[in-house]
């Protein structure tokens, strides 16, 4: 058996601020199109703009590799912010999709014998809970329901 | 057929309020330059003549007070700016102006171009990414909720460009009723009755069997009973609920925006968190409409619908052929055969326009009924000609990927 002894590299040959090369490039910007399409608290951040090295490419690449090819971006959880405190305002005067909303109902309570009108002038309706209220009454003659609110969603 | 239609047993639409593409999706052109937003530079006159510039600094709440106006004669301004050329061609040069109407105040005027980063969004954003974003889905009239909103259940808004209350003709039946007909379920799930409907008189009154409540949706997902065919509509004010007080979801200036986000989130989790309603059903999230707020694609002339609105009605002093679609709105439709990264874009491969591709809320009953009902003649012009959207699941595998929010 004849063994070829292959020689070692010079010391000093490892050479991490070489500049990028034209095909580290291009496996960058596909790096970075595979990255777009990550959750984005899975993203890295970094501005491939600014890779000048190949040791800041493969950073870049080892992250974004690891993220591609972990399950945990396959089994993701993300987190949705809360609406700040004091985001509730009941009083706030209804807006005109609100207004007509109310004209819609009245339209309709007004064919109904006065027994079973609900005896609010809804042209001094004038909050989104004074609305809430009068929509809230006509919808329940229309469509009874024994149900409690949606919980969870959108709470204040 | 694909497999993703082989498995499709429910469409589930959720119909946010007023806001625009660009205000709320056209920051991701930065990170995805297949999505057709902003990019920075785009600018209105204001009340001075100065450039009003996109600026991304859209807020939650308390920032888009008064709501800005968005009936037919405002939207006429925001897209002509006054402009009455022949032919009139849209410049969306008018929303910085319009809105100033408002408060006589440039600088709150200016507002109206802000626009959110997807970091801000995280529930809306993450499922344009997930899964398919059109770069095309428009409002049906250039004009309100109510008529628009119509579109979605009727595939017309029957003449009608406004808010008023208006009854149905008997030529063309609701969505709802035509599933029926054909022996398939179909539901309206508003928010709690305190928020209830905006199908009122022609919907609420006379057929209160296509209703039921969120929380009932949120069972039928649990349950696996949730019909053929759901709509959903937000909770339309903060108010007093069974449990406490209640936030309103639907995104409506100045309502809160994240209440919305958690509001989509929630919907979404409903139906993933069942395996085999996820497997079984397409999720399009949408808005009826942009609110008054500025989006920079001027919308395209369509087929006509047959009605005509007056004058007086358009406010405008020229009548309305409804021959040209409302502005675009975000629409994001999700299921797991629909690949990663979809973004359905009216230009084809070539870079070239492909009409085949634009969308607008008659797409919904056209693409219901396409799918459950076959052929189905009694649909208006709109209906008739709009795109359907579920040749989207195309995967010949199921995605086994699995997103969920936490709120």
């Amino acid at each position: 058996m004849t063994i070829i002894r292959v020689p070692k590299p010079a010391a000093g040959a490892f050479h991490k601020h070489r500049p990028v090369s034209d095909l580290l490039r291009w496996q960058i910007r596909h790096m970075h199109e595979a990255e777009k399409l990550l959750p984005h608290d899975h993203r890295t951040g970094i501005n491939i703009d600014a890779i000048k090295t190949e040791g800041e490419a493969s950073s870049y690449i080892r992250k974004v590799t690891e993220k591609l090819v972990s399950k945990v971006h396959l089994r993701h959880v993300f987190p949705v912010p809360r609406p700040q405190q004091g985001s509730m305002n009941k009083e706030r005067p209804i807006s005109q999709l609100r207004k007509q909303q109310m004209t819609h109902f009245r339209e309709i309570e007004k064919t109904w014998p006065a027994a079973k009108q609900t005896g609010i002038d809804t042209e001094l309706v004038k909050t989104e809970a004074e609305a809430a209220v009068y929509i809230q009454k006509i919808t329940a003659m229309l469509h009874p329901i024994v149900r409690k609110s949606a919980a969870g969603a959108g709470k204040g | 057929m694909p497999p993703g239609l082989d498995n499709l047993k429910h469409i589930v639409v959720l119909m946010m309020e007023n806001r625009s593409f660009d205000h709320m999706l056209g920051a991701m052109k930065k990170e995805d330059p297949r999505i057709d937003g902003l990019s920075g530079s785009e600018s209105n006159p204001d009340s001075t003549g100065a450039p009003a510039t996109v600026q991304p600094l859209a807020d939650f709440q308390s920032q888009l007070d008064p709501d800005p106006d968005h009936h037919f004669p405002a939207v006429d301004m925001q897209l002509f700016n006054g402009s009455n050329s022949t032919p009139r061609v849209p410049n969306m040069q008018g929303f910085v102006n319009s809105y100033f109407q408002q408060r006589r105040d440039s600088d709150h005027s200016h507002k109206i171009m802000y626009y959110f980063t997807p970091d801000k969004l995280p529930v809306l954003t993450t499922l344009a990414t997930q899964f398919a974003v059109f770069n095309r889905w428009f409002a049906s009239i250039p004009g309100p909720t109510i008529c628009n909103r119509a579109f979605a259940h009727y595939g017309t808004s029957f003449g009608h460009v406004g808010m008023d209350v208006f009854y149905v003709n008997t030529v063309y039946s609701s969505i709802y009723q035509r599933m029926q007909q054909a022996g398939r379920t179909a539901k309206i799930y508003y928010y709690d009755q305190a928020s209830s409907t905006m199908e009122i008189v022609n919907l609420l009154k006379d057929q209160p069997q296509f209703f039921g409540t969120f929380d009932q949706f949120l069972a039928d997902c649990k349950a696996g009973t949730l019909p053929d065919y759901s709509f959903i509509e937000p909770n339309y004010s903060d108010h007093d609920g069974d449990s406490g007080e209640v936030l309103a979801s639907d995104q409506h200036p100045d309502h809160n925006v994240q209440a919305g986000e958690i509001f989509m989130a929630s919907v979404y989790n409903a139906i993933r968190q069942n395996p085999s309603l996820w497997q079984s059903t397409a999720l399009l999230i949408l808005y009826d409409e942009h609110g008054g707020i500025y989006d920079h694609v001027p919308p395209p002339q369509c087929q006509a619908d047959g009605f005509v609105a007056q004058p007086k009605d358009t406010g405008t002093g020229s009548p309305f052929m409804f021959d040209r679609l409302g502005l675009r709105v975000p629409a994001v439709l999700v299921s797991p055969w629909i690949p990663k990264g979809t973004v359905v874009s009216p230009c084809n491969a070539a870079g070239t326009i492909d009409n085949q591709r634009i969308f607008e809320h008659a797409s919904i009953p056209a693409t219901v009924t396409s799918f459950f009902l076959n052929n189905y003649d009694q649909r208006s012009p709109r209906e008739k000609s709009a795109q359907t959207f579920l040749d989207l699941l195309s995967l010949e595998d199921m995605r086994t990927d699995d997103v969920s929010f936490d709120f």
